[in-house]
């Protein structure tokens, strides 16, 4: 008998917000939503018995009682507190999300780029987007089977809707603000994001998620991603959330012949977090690469998930993902990497290193192949260890202390990944969170 | 500069330096030969501070301190600079960001000001060109992918950015061609002034063609068991390290 989590609570704002804010919305708006509410009804959120949650225990997200979020977010008060956390914005073209719904007060200022829609779900589902309504109703991945997915599916109301026009190519990346701040109630917030590159189009963009502090919620958030011929996307997702919410993201991605996929997956943690990332290479000569690094402490959980599928011949993922964990925190590294029959010269690597501050830290990392081609090269590692005492020692020998040293060795951890972000303002601005984290530590 | 008294070193409970009486003053190259295993390198690891080497017995003074209960960093930040023989690779750690931190370290330690940034640049690329070295390792991660001869260099530049009043060098000679051997030894001269010591720790005689020592002392089994002038590292490589065998063991003045 499956042990699964009925999950009741995250439903039941539902009926307010069909009553309320959902009421004018379209038939088929409603029907997708209903269809979520049902497939998740009947299964409700995944137990640990299932292979794929076995590190990772949901039953601590069903005990807040959820509410919907326009109860507790009137959109037009900003207060000070929200306006205080607001990131710092690394482009003139941005996205403001306030407890998962478009805050138009807080985007007046972004710019549109040229040769690329830009623009929120909402806005875009009120000027009735076909080429949206289409891609909602027909395109139909396989992650939206799952649970999670339909959950999303539910609260079907908001996101960030991009398209990027063929053979456009945008030097300045697309920011994606997520803030959460309720504090008296939880919410749940569920951001659809939709990510069109037609042929030969070229972009980056940048989702960060943060919460004021002893905000309660569930962030749910679901970013589909399509990339044409020739296309490529670099992904950047900061995470930074409230100690005491929940966070499961999911990034799925298909990719036809010649596209390249970027994703950096940069997260500060909240109290569970948990991501997935699937890519899937459906034309020859694709990349995909997947990196990431997190930082977490005190009693927080991380979860990465990924699943790179190479279905064609001569494409090529890579994937290294670096954790920092100190105090009693605890994360988990699984990583499938699928080489189908034909695939041949497939070339994959993946590698998870796991650096440990204290002794009650825990890893459980599992790297899965599963290779059905010949003619295919898959190399994949695990590694979970201590500061090298080594380096340590040659730092202090030039005179550096040995807290100093710690850090710098820490840091220099991350760096091996951030150093490789193309978008050198996203590493900037998360070796300086990691420098707060790493003194509040 | 240094007075080592009658120093016993172990590691692992097992001891390698047995008895070591050296007396190195301002002004002074000293040299240490010795054959594989005679402890030289615990010796300089001895006096950087490195914990697994247990000073069971005897003096380490440094400028009139005891330095056995010091650490490696305030040894560094007082004046001590080992060069080490196989120097380690800190991938992540960008090595101009790694010297900048290390020489503002030790200039706030004396209660000097900070250098900042540019002039740090400056300064550095002016060394880096004095020994050779390309500017492109300036972004480079400290040591990561740095070949041999490239490890030794870097471990120069760091001496001559780092001023030390007292310089190990762990045979920084090995592994390196005659004309970086050359470079490497033009770094050290051009740090040496009367008011610096340098202890010169190497297995060849070849490195004294370029780098003079008042002193050359010969090392084997965790004793000095030879002290002499220049010559002396002349006869050694005359005769190799097999007569070294040869002298009894005793018990020397520390026993």
């Amino acid at each position: 008998m499956k042990n699964t989590l009925p999950g009741f609570q995250l439903i039941s704002p539902l009926k307010k917000l069909k009553e309320g804010m959902w009421k004018n919305d379209e038939d088929w708006i409603n029907s997708i939503r209903n269809k979520g509410e049902s497939d998740f009804s009947a299964t409700g959120l995944p137990g640990t018995d299932e292979e794929e949650w076995k590190y990772t225990d949901l039953s601590t997200v069903l005990k807040y009682n959820y509410n919907s979020p326009e109860e507790n977010t009137s959109p037009y008060i900003i207060s000070d507190d929200v306006k205080k956390i607001i990131p710092e914005k690394l482009s003139p073209f941005y996205l403001i999300f306030l407890n998962g719904n478009f805050s138009p007060e807080l985007s007046t200022s972004s710019k549109k780029p040229d040769g690329i829609r830009f623009e929120s779900i909402r806005e875009e589902l009120n000027r009735e987007n076909n080429e949206l309504k289409k891609f909602l109703e027909t395109y139909s991945p396989e992650g939206r089977k799952n649970s999670i997915a339909a959950l999303n599916s539910a609260y079907l109301n908001d996101g960030a809707f991009i398209k990027i026009e063929r053979s456009v190519t945008q030097p300045l990346p697309l920011h994606l603000i997520y803030i959460n701040t309720n504090i008296k109630e939880a919410t749940i917030n569920s951001p659809r994001n939709i990510i069109i590159a037609e042929e030969n189009s070229s972009v980056s963009v940048i989702e960060e998620y943060i919460g004021v502090k002893n905000s309660k919620y569930f962030t749910n958030s679901r970013t589909e991603i399509l990339l044409k011929k020739g296309s490529s996307l670099d992904h950047y997702k900061i995470q930074q959330e409230s100690k005491i919410s929940f966070h499961i993201g999911t990034i799925e991605v298909h990719q036809s012949k010649n596209s390249s996929f970027t994703s950096q997956t940069i997260s500060f943690g909240s109290k569970i977090s948990r991501n997935n990332i699937f890519s899937s290479m459906e034309g020859e000569k694709s990349e995909s690469l997947l990196e990431g690094i997190y930082f977490v402490n005190e009693d927080q959980h991380i979860d990465n998930h990924t699943t790179v599928y190479h279905k064609d011949p001569s494409c090529k993922s890579i994937e290294n993902f670096h954790g920092i964990l100190d105090h009693e925190a605890r994360a988990v590294f699984d990583g499938k990497i699928y080489v189908a029959k034909g695939a041949i010269g497939t070339d994959s690597v993946q590698s998870n290193r796991s650096l440990l501050l204290s002794d009650k830290a825990t890893v459980d990392s599992k790297p899965t192949l599963e290779i059905y081609a010949d003619d295919v090269k898959c190399a994949h590692s695990a590694a979970v260890g201590q500061l090298d005492e080594e380096s340590v020692y040659y730092l202090r020998s030039r005179g550096i202390g040995d807290k100093d040293a710690k850090k710098i060795l820490t840091t220099g951890f991350a760096k091996e990944i951030t150093d490789k972000f193309k978008l050198k303002g996203v590493a900037s601005k998360v070796e300086k969170i990691l420098q707060r984290e790493l003194i509040g530590s | 500069m240094l007075e080592i008294k009658c120093l016993n070193v172990e590691i692992e409970g097992k001891e390698i330096l047995k008895g070591i009486n050296l007396n190195v003053n301002k002004g002074e190259i000293h040299a240490i030969m010795g054959p594989n295993g005679s402890g030289k390198s615990t010796l300089t690891q001895a006096i950087a501070g490195k914990k697994e080497y247990k000073i069971s017995s005897g003096d380490l003074i440094y400028k009139g301190k005891d330095l056995i209960e010091m650490e490696p960093e305030i040894r560094a930040r007082e004046g001590i600079f080992a060069a080490f023989q196989y120097p380690i690779e800190i991938p992540g750690v960008n090595n101009t960001y790694f010297l900048r931190t290390a020489l503002n370290t030790i200039k706030k330690y004396k209660g000097l000001e900070e250098i900042d940034a540019m002039d740090f640049l400056n300064m550095v690329k002016a060394e880096m060109k004095n020994i050779g070295m390309s500017e492109e390792m300036l972004k480079r991660s400290v040591n990561e992918g740095f070949s041999g001869g490239e490890k030794k260099r870097n471990e120069i530049l760091q001496l001559s950015i780092l001023q030390p009043d007292l310089a190990v060098l762990d045979e920084t000679d090995s592994g390196l061609d005659i004309d970086a051997l050359k470079i490497v030894a033009d770094g050290v001269n051009r740090y040496f002034t009367p008011e610096k010591s340098i202890i010169l720790i190497t297995h060849y005689q070849r490195l004294l063609d370029y780098i003079k020592p008042d002193y050359v002392h010969v090392l084997a089994n965790g004793k000095i068991i030879k002290s002499g002038g220049k010559e002396l590292a002349l006869e050694l490589e005359k005769n190799g390290y097999d007569w070294i065998n040869k002298i009894p063991e005793d018990g020397g003045d520390c026993k």
